[in-house]
């Protein structure tokens, strides 16, 4: 009998905590600045954010399933103005890579590279969210199995800031690369290659601490050592390493520059805003000229004031 | 019967917390995910006036590239329009963004217009104090002294960014006191994006003459020469021509070619990742403030 008060009375302090556990989980607190751009609210008109399905299918499949996603809108995935739905925004449009030849590459290498779960790219990892590792931080793979994003990435700049010149990196195209970025160095883990950045500046690269990559350069379609064409479905996951001439191998800078040219030049025009098409032409400039030691030989489009981006 | 509702109440918190917790593993696909889009509305062209520069903008960033003609015609018919000028000038800012993508389009209508009066405004903004960029900002990402080296920064340079549109723009109105102001960032601005973005604009908007090339080296920074005339890859692009050009660069500046791949083997990691998230929820499927 007296166990069984002690039971009951424990049980109750368990639902308690439970309860406040299970509604801590699902209140959505202010995890970085809430907001959302016209842009990315047009291109969430456009896929199926509200799609239960798809969003448990991007959540599983991308690996948003650290509790630290529990007060970053997780529980309103359909909300772009918080994290949780601007990372299924940023699945989305990696979904609108393009599938022509004479790209970089395939959209499904970049579907396959991106996601969390194991591939024939890498390991088992997880995302998780974090709201501030310092300054300037948009995200890091220190630790082997799993992926840091930051509030860089995600916060709304639409409000007028006191202290301008803060990193802003919430673009839909930039927020996607990241991803695209930090999984590569999950590939580099699973390909036994040195995963860390390099310190600058250094060389062409004017970025700071751990900032800084090798640029591989090869043309779109080109023809690697072994006769396959870098376009073609798989090749982002091949490496040729050759002494001199027909290297053929990839930094994580150079992976979202290709990816964000993909996007730029040849993205879907059917559910991409021009805009982020634009954004994505302007940031992997930006990236070809601050991220590589070695001089990166093109640029991105034409400096014109509104590109004609192949549309289809 | 306080027995029955212990256990009962233990096992309905049991489930409760392996639902929470991630006892319930999530079923692993290796089938892609299919997403069904919806096309993007062609939408109704927004005149540009005074008055309608932010309903302009909203349709410039949110419209498929298929419209740009549309946007371009609107421009067209008040290129001469000074008070346009001022009024989507005057919405340039580094303080009140309103968003990376909104401030790229100001900058493309300005560029678009063709205008002289858009100059001073573009200068403004390329020279601006307010956004510093990495070359300015550098010392502020060293890690305190006696303080470990993480985080590492991957920080994007988006005053560098927003600074190389605006000296794309300049170089696109291609007048004089255009020229001199892209001739001038080439050797003179802080950013090496916006001197390389600067060079490329200089070429790209002067037909990649001679001349136009003999101007960029004059004004070029001795390390920095070696960039003048970059392939672009762009939807006008032979790929041939491109690949060619790409693999020139690379012939005549041999020690631009990156080293091996560094090797480091035992880092894989072999524990499966644990799931602890609650499982995501759409709710009413109705989003925050659209």
């Amino acid at each position: 009998m007296k166990l069984s008060k002690t039971f009951c009375r424990r049980s109750l302090v368990i639902a308690a905590i439970t309860a406040l556990l299970l509604f801590a989980a699902g209140v959505v607190v202010e995890a970085c600045t809430d907001g959302a751009t016209t842009t990315e609210l047009a291109f969430t008109a456009a896929w199926r954010p509200c799609d239960q399905d798809l969003v448990t299918s991007f959540w599983q499949g991308w690996g948003v399933t650290d509790d630290s996603w529990n007060p970053a809108g997780i529980s309103d995935a359909c909300n772009e103005n918080l994290p949780f739905a601007k990372v299924m925004n940023a699945i989305a449009f990696i979904g609108g890579s393009p599938t022509v030849v004479g790209i970089f590459h395939q959209r499904g290498d970049y579907f396959q590279e991106s996601r969390a779960n194991a591939t024939p790219y890498h390991d088992d990892v997880y995302l998780r969210f974090i709201q501030s590792h310092g300054a300037g931080v948009e995200a890091q793979s220190a630790s082997g199995d799993h992926t840091d994003l930051d509030c860089p990435i995600f916060n709304f700049p639409g409000v007028p800031t006191p202290s301008p010149g803060n990193p802003n990196a919430e673009m839909l195209a930039e927020r996607s690369a990241v991803i695209i970025h930090e999984m590569w160095h999950h590939w580099q883990v699973a390909h036994d290659t040195d995963s860390k950045h390099m310190d600058g500046p250094r060389g062409s690269c004017t970025a700071g601490s751990g900032a800084c990559d090798w640029f591989y350069p090869h043309a779109p379609g080109s023809a690697l050592p072994n006769g396959v064409l870098s376009d073609s479905l798989g090749a982002l996951n091949q490496t040729n390493v050759v002494n001199g001439r027909g290297l053929y191998f990839h930094s994580p800078y150079q992976v979202m520059v290709e990816f964000e040219t993909d996007i730029a030049i040849w993205g879907s025009s059917v559910f991409m805003p021009f805009a982020a098409r634009q954004e994505a032409q302007n940031v992997g400039n930006v990236h070809l000229t601050s991220n590589f030691v070695n001089a990166a030989g093109f640029t991105i489009g034409t400096p014109v004031p509104f590109p004609n981006y192949v549309t289809r | 019967m306080r027995h029955l509702t212990g256990a009962t109440v233990f096992l309905f918190l049991l489930v409760l917390l392996c639902f929470g917790a991630g006892c319930k593993r999530g079923k692993e696909s290796g089938e892609l995910p299919n997403i069904q889009v919806v096309r993007l509305p062609t939408q109704s062209p927004v005149p540009l006036q005074v008055a309608t520069v932010d309903k302009f903008v909203d349709w410039v960033s949110t419209m498929p590239s298929s419209q740009i003609d549309d946007v371009k015609k609107q421009i067209a018919l008040v290129k001469n329009d000074p008070k346009i000028v001022d009024a989507v000038a005057s919405r340039l800012s580094f303080n009140n963004l309103g968003s990376y993508g909104r401030q790229l389009i100001y900058l493309s209508i300005l560029g678009e217009m063709k205008n002289e009066r858009a100059v001073g405004p573009l200068q403004d903004y390329l020279n601006s104090h307010d956004c510093p960029v990495f070359e300015e900002r550098i010392n502020l990402r060293e890690p305190a002294p006696g303080a470990s080296d993480e985080p590492r920064t991957s920080l994007f340079d988006s005053c560098a960014g927003l600074k190389t549109h605006a000296v794309n723009m300049i170089a696109y109105v291609n007048s004089a006191a255009a020229q001199r102001a892209v001739l001038n960032a080439i050797s003179e601005h802080a950013s090496r994006s916006v001197r390389l973005g600067a060079m490329n604009a200089y070429l790209y908007n002067n037909g990649d003459s001679e001349q136009a090339i003999a101007a960029v080296r004059r004004r070029a920074r001795p390390e920095e020469l070696k960039f003048i005339g970059l392939p672009r890859l762009s939807p006008e692009t032979s790929a041939k021509d491109f690949a060619d050009r790409m693999e020139r660069f690379y012939t005549a500046n041999p020690d631009e070619r990156p080293p091996l791949p560094t090797r480091v083997v035992g880092n894989r990691h072999n524990a499966r990742p644990p799931r602890r998230s609650v499982e995501p929820s759409v709710g009413s499927g109705k989003g925050g403030s659209r």
